[in-house]
């Protein structure tokens, strides 16, 4: 199922809702993980797909079919014009931009916006894979986090994998943490400062979500049961500079 | 010398001529004249023709690049004998004959209006504070055209009127007008886009395109003329 709240999008989806059924050649290129291929899938399900990095077999699908969709389409190869004429094809571009000679082949060209130029479609991301990775990893988590601070970097896969990390980790016993750090220290351990090199890994933490908690060094110096002084030192250390 | 009467010469000669009285009306214009009296007001023909007048009795030629609509000429002559006439004759660029060899193969029967429809809807993605008025014939039949073709036409033209404040959309069928594609006559659908201005880097391609099709195009500095056959 393809969704969108993005007005651009739904311009794309109409526009090939429109020519379903005209032999035009289309180009939807964009940042990758964006979509691109869910929203071909909609209205092209039952379409011949090759991959568009194997130039042999899109030149013999050119052959074969007169509707073709090409993923993967690399707009920097050679193409002959009349493969794209009096045919069906729908090309799919992980590509920002797109060359003025592949302007020729295509009778549209659309550009699909990235996840960060459509915040609107945040909250449906992150519902959904909040739901999938919650049944995947059998948890019940309810992620409250801020949604501006998710992982867009790399559009969709990196949305899913930073809420899929959020679920994983999300109230883990102690023994479930002990043993993850076990896992880690068996595979660092190599130096011969090390305990003051790894100290940080539980201090870091500690600290922080201590004063996110508490807001105080005074405070969270209490609830830790350590000096003022000491607690200040480690936050220098640790590079916390909260206050 | 046996007198010859030249008139029916003058009636059925490509170039038009108009003759005008003291007062501006016509008082004979031959077969191209009313034709092009269609695209353009006699008034301002027969402006041209007292402007460009010779002082005395006598007859003028003046080289000069004139466009009315679709007709283009190259040269116009003005003369008068009297006080009471003035003639004013054009004389038509010649035009290269080209025949165009296009596959009908490649012309699949369209809904012009949805293809349309998908363009606008990508121009309205790419210049989303053009405002468009849109006047279109939901009528019309289904014809073939070279979809493909078609598009990337019409995708450059609109394209060249991104950014544009508004863009009027006018396409429909035109009555008595019609285009001979070998021993055929078609009607003729006519999709006008026009707007203040535009950006005119891609006319030549977009001349290109068209040249390849059985599309005629007619490309000005504010608005493209595109006229198709309607072959089903």
């Amino acid at each position: 199922m393809f969704f969108s709240n993005c007005k651009k999008i739904k311009q794309i989806k109409k526009g090939f809702e429109l020519t379903r059924n005209m032999q035009i050649s289309t180009l939807l290129y964009g940042e990758a993980n964006i979509g691109k291929k869910t929203l071909v899938k909609s209205i092209y399900n039952n379409a011949i797909w090759v991959d568009g990095s194997d130039l042999l077999k899109v030149k013999n699908a050119f052959l074969e079919n007169s509707e073709l969709v090409i993923y993967n389409f690399d707009i920097h190869k050679n193409y002959d014009m009349d493969d794209f004429n009096n045919k069906k094809i729908v090309a799919i571009a992980n590509e920002t931009i797109v060359p003025d000679y592949i302007d020729s082949l295509f009778g549209f060209i659309y550009k699909m916006p990235s996840l960060k130029e459509r915040p609107e479609d945040l909250d449906f991301f992150v519902n959904k894979y909040t739901k999938e990775a919650n049944d995947n990893l059998a948890k019940e988590a309810s992620l409250n986090f801020d949604i501006n601070k998710i992982d867009l970097s790399d559009n969709i896969k990196s949305l899913k994998i930073d809420i899929y990390k959020k679920i994983a980790f999300s109230n883990l016993e102690k023994n479930e943490i002990q043993d993850i750090l076990y896992d880690y220290f068996k595979k660092n351990l190599n130096g011969n400062n090390d305990y003051v090199k790894f100290l940080n890994i539980f201090e870091y933490p500690l600290i922080k979500a201590g004063l996110d908690k508490f807001g105080s060094q005074l405070k969270l110096s209490q609830i830790l049961g350590i000096n003022r002084n000491t607690l200040r030192k480690k936050v220098n250390e640790n590079g916390i500079n909260r206050f | 010398m046996e007198s010859i009467d030249f008139r029916n010469f003058i009636e059925n000669d490509s170039n038009p001529f108009i003759l005008f009285d003291f007062g501006g009306h016509i008082k004979y214009l031959n077969n191209s004249a009313e034709i092009l009296l269609g695209y353009v007001n006699p008034k301002v023909l027969y402006e041209l023709a007292t402007e460009y007048a010779p002082k005395s009795y006598g007859h003028k030629s003046i080289l000069s690049n004139l466009e009315f609509d679709t007709f283009s000429f190259y040269s116009i002559m003005v003369g008068y004998e009297d006080d009471e006439t003035i003639y004013i004759r054009l004389y038509n660029k010649p035009l290269t004959k080209q025949e165009k060899i296009v596959s009908k193969e490649l012309m699949i029967p369209t809904d012009i209006n949805s293809l349309l429809e998908a363009n606008i809807t990508l121009f309205e993605m790419q210049s989303s504070n053009t405002k468009l008025s849109l006047f279109v014939d939901q009528d019309l039949p289904m014809f073939k055209i070279d979809q493909n073709s078609f598009s990337k036409v019409i995708r450059k033209m609109l394209s060249s009127f991104k950014g544009c404040e508004n863009l009027s959309i006018d396409l429909k069928l035109l009555f008595g007008e019609y285009i001979v594609l070998g021993d055929t006559k078609y009607q003729i659908v006519e999709l006008i886009l026009k707007s203040q201005k535009r950006d005119t880097s891609n006319d030549e391609e977009i001349s290109q395109i068209v040249n390849n099709t059985y599309l005629t195009c007619q490309i000005k500095k504010d608005a493209f003329k595109l006229q198709m056959p309607i072959i089903v």
